[in-house]
């Protein structure tokens, strides 16, 4: 093995705490990243692996992080070296990728510019040259054409375009180490294959290190040659990817690993025939639409013509890419909106354009488990009241609602305590369990879940899934699981749709979908998920 | 972006009648509001007030009278109730007074409202930051006319380092337009330096904490270029078109009392002058004059918003 590209030794970072001790965020890491090797820190949120890499780029910021121990990089002592000195090799040597693509470009300067921006910045070179150079890093990473997308601004480019930019940025300046945080967390399934390739691409071409943080072992299996896994500010094992893949010897790795949903084993069988319980005819949905004085203006079709029933005790998955049409499909199903043309039914009664009080029924027995449990619980609530008012906005007299309040804590694995908590007590999976408590409130015979995990924790996603089942077999609940994630739809659902630029493309039981897809794009969702094993790579890579 | 002019176009019609109604009736319905009663001057006979008032068209109808008074205000021909002078040329003989005190005081209020403001974001908690706080909280809370009468007295009166008051025209000699506008500017602008500098301080503060800042000090950039071209970039957007509407509102009438302070003699004077004599005319094309200018600030600054956050379209939902 060459020598180390990056080495670091001991390292730990303590942040000074408002009140009370010092926290330390890292305690002791060691690894290193040869050239043209592609290591992968591994660990769910709050282990510490972010925080490893800013502070081995001096991002922490001066004043509330302590650093020590050492990281060399190519002989130079990074730790305590001089901020100009890290600024000289940020950028020109050491190039860093982050989560979320759209976040982390000025939304205000076109994306040609803010490549350009770091040319100039480590070396002599006109604007126009560096416009220039900035322009052919794009066409290099598949942003096409360079010249014409390099005048866009970041909100103008899609999500997978804008990590892509990110990544012609890093490699402005033929760095010799990437530290790509998360790089793919932010994107679909299909975009993620599409950056990892990209990655692993530019690995062989220019033998430039990466050290890839990452809390996915998909993304480790895919794309790595060695991994750490960390927990607690602690490296607990370290080795070669398929080692590590085929004897964890650290308990918690074996955990993420298995939390890793396998695109394997047997996917549920679909229900004998039952009614219908929620029935969308033909929906049309267009955004932008508007009828003015002079005329029609047609607007963008969201949803187009599509048609999907889920029965009464049953999991449907509706899959496809962002933007594809499937959240305003559900959010039609919910009737939030009304569609521009279809029937919605439920319980063989039509909502298609029912009006408040004619949308009572469905208001009770559709209830919708949202994404994101961090925005969608009122900060300014307590976790009880918050699940109580959906209670009593079922009529439950003040006094019942309290006692219900507890029970449904404890049916979605909560303590009744956990009512007087507030929403940033709790951790993403006790949130989305709150969430879920609140949708069981009003004891619905369907729920809509829309992403209801791709903000957790992977071994925290295990634990809603079986929570969900459980419900399920308890209480007959119906699902529709919206998700992009091919392999948790195989664990869940008896039947999939998929659907593609507004329209469902596909449906059938996911035996069916699964093993033999149809439709091209369905086989192409299925190719992009991540590889199990780092020995299945080659099989799903192109 | 031409129909979004038309219809702020028409937006400003309709506020430019509304206002103008309002402003008519409550001008009618005050007690002692009748003109012709206190333009026959003291002790006068009955016939002679009826004179006036067949004169002048004030035993019309109120909507005969709104109608006629808002040709003449349009038509530029409106005439003062008490001075007999056209009310268009005293509005345009204020006017540069008006805008020149606006615009040196915008131009102070932004000018250290930005580097006070980032100032004290670069130094959050410590004690400069503290005592710039301080002095943006009294900056707000002093009262105009009693700060612009201690400095004319100090600065002005006892110490003879600037005019007392008054105002010369740029064409008669520009110095002495500069000097005599300085603390009438200052005295005007202290108000919004307080508020802009915590305005602009929340604003850098926040936008630090984005994670396209810490891109750019990945990218290796120096902290200079970190803050000019990514930094305050951002955090400025909100406030240039926050500047663009309280220009407006100053220039429409939110210098009165600096204006009467410092006897500038521009349009806020007049107006506060006029509403005293509860002389109609002129007070009806000043405020028609503000609020036009409000309205047409108002779209000006959509429109700067829209070049300057590409994210926005001009008109968009």
């Amino acid at each position: 093995m060459s020598e180390p590209l990056l080495d670091v030794r001991e390292l730990a970072v303590t942040f000074a705490a408002e009140e009370g001790p010092p926290v330390a965020a890292v305690r002791g890491v060691s690894l290193t990243v040869a050239p043209g090797e592609v290591v992968a820190l591994v660990g769910e949120s709050g282990c510490g692996k972010s925080v490893t890499a800013l502070a081995l780029t001096g991002l922490l910021g001066t004043g509330a992080a302590q650093i020590a121990g050492s990281a060399r990089y190519d002989g130079r002592e990074l730790v305590g070296a001089p901020d100009h000195d890290l600024r000289a090799l940020r950028g020109a040597e050491i190039a860093m990728v982050f989560q979320d693509p759209l976040s982390s470009l000025n939304p205000v300067v076109r994306v040609g510019d803010q490549i350009a921006e770091q040319i100039r910045a480590h070396g002599p070179a006109g604007r126009r040259e560096a416009l220039e150079r900035a322009a052919a890093l794009l066409d290099d990473v598949g942003v096409e054409p360079g010249a014409e997308r390099s005048r866009a601004f970041p909100h103008e480019l899609s999500g997978g375009m804008r990590q892509r930019a990110m990544i012609a940025m890093a490699l402005s300046c033929a760095p010799r180490l990437l530290i790509a945080d998360e790089p793919t967390t932010a994107l679909d399934v299909t975009v993620q294959a599409q950056v990892l390739a990209l990655i692993g691409q530019l690995r062989e071409r220019t033998g430039a290190g990466v050290l890839l943080i990452t809390h996915d072992f998909g993304v480790v299996a895919e794309l790595a040659d060695r991994v750490a896994v960390m927990r607690d500010g602690r490296i607990v094992e370290q080795g070669g990817v398929e080692e590590v893949f085929d004897a964890p010897a650290d308990p918690y790795t074996r955990a993420l690993i298995d939390a890793v949903p396998s695109i394997g084993g047997p996917p549920r069988a679909p229900l004998a025939d039952r009614a219908p319980l929620l029935e969308l005819e033909r929906i049309d949905v267009a955004y932008g639409a508007r009828r003015g004085l002079v005329g029609r203006r047609a607007g963008r079709r969201a949803v187009d013509g599509a048609t999907l029933s889920v029965a009464a005790g049953e999991t449907v998955a509706l899959v496809g890419e962002s933007g594809s049409g499937k959240s305003t499909l559900a959010r039609a199903a919910a009737r939030l909106l009304v569609p521009d043309g279809g029937r919605i039914a439920f319980a063989g009664q039509d909502f298609t354009r029912a009006r408040r009080r004619g949308l009572a029924p469905l208001r009770r027995d559709l209830q919708i488990v949202f994404q994101d449990p961090y925005g969608s619980l009122n900060p300014r609530r307590r976790v009880g009241a918050s699940v109580a008012l959906a209670l009593r906005l079922r009529g439950v007299g003040r006094d019942r609602a309290e006692r219900r309040v507890g029970e449904l804590l404890e049916r979605v694995g909560l303590e009744a305590g956990h009512a007087g908590r507030w929403p940033h007590e709790l951790s993403g999976g006790q949130r989305q369990r709150v969430g879920i408590a609140r949708a069981l409130a009003g004891d619905p015979r369907l729920v809509i879940l829309d992403e209801p995990l791709s903000a957790l924790d992977v071994t925290v996603r295990g634990q809603i899934l079986e929570l969900l089942d459980g419900l399920q077999r308890e209480h007959g609940i119906a699902y529709l699981l919206i998700s992009h994630d091919l392999a948790v739809v195989r664990q869940v659902a008896h039947r999939v749709a998929v659907m593609h630029g507004g329209r469902i493309v596909e449906t059938g039981s996911a035996a069916e979908i699964l093993a033999a897809p149809a439709d091209p794009f369905t086989a192409q969702l299925l190719a992009a998920v991540p590889a199990a094993h780092p020995r299945d790579r080659a099989a799903v890579r192109r | 972006m031409t129909r979004f002019v038309a219809g702020r176009l028409v937006q400003m019609v309709a506020v430019l009648f509304a206002v103008s109604v309002l402003t008519f009736l409550i001008f009618n319905v005050i007690p002692n509001g009748d003109p012709a009663q206190r333009m026959a001057g003291k002790s006068p006979t009955e016939t002679q007030v009826e004179a006036i008032r067949a004169d002048w068209g004030f035993d019309e109808p109120l909507a005969v009278q709104y109608v006629r008074t808002m040709e003449q205000v349009l038509g530029g021909e409106a005439i003062s109730y008490f001075t007999q002078l056209n009310v268009q040329q005293e509005i345009l003989a204020g006017l540069p007074r008006t805008l020149a005190l606006a615009l040196g005081a915008a131009i102070l209020w932004m000018v250290f409202g930005i580097a006070l403001g980032v100032l004290g974001a670069l130094r959050a908690g410590r004690l400069s930051d503290r005592l710039l706080t301080f002095f943006a909280l009294a900056g707000v809370s002093l009262p105009v006319f009693w700060l612009g009468a201690i400095l004319s007295h100090f600065l002005g009166y006892q110490w003879g380092l600037f005019p007392n008051g008054g105002y010369v025209p740029f064409a008669e000699s520009p110095l002495d337009w500069a000097y005599h506008l300085v603390l009438p500017c200052a005295t005007l602008a202290v108000l919004f330096v307080g508020f802009y500098s915590r305005l602009v301080r929340s604003n850098v503060l926040d936008t630090m904490g984005e994670d396209f800042v810490r891109t750019a000090r990945a990218k290796g950039l120096s902290e200079r270029r970190v803050l000019l071209a990514h930094v305050l970039r951002n955090s400025l957007i909100p406030v240039v078109t926050l500047w663009g509407l309280d220009f407006g509102a100053v220039v429409a009438g939110g210098a009165i009392l600096t204006e009467t302070v410092f006897d500038i003699q521009g349009v806020g004077q007049y107006a506060a002058e006029s509403v005293g004599q509860l002389d109609v005319p002129p007070v009806l094309a000043v405020t028609l004059f503000g609020a036009f200018f409000i309205v047409a600030l108002n779209t000006v600054v959509d429109i700067a918003y829209a070049l300057l956050d590409p994210r926005i379209r001009v008109g968009g939902r």
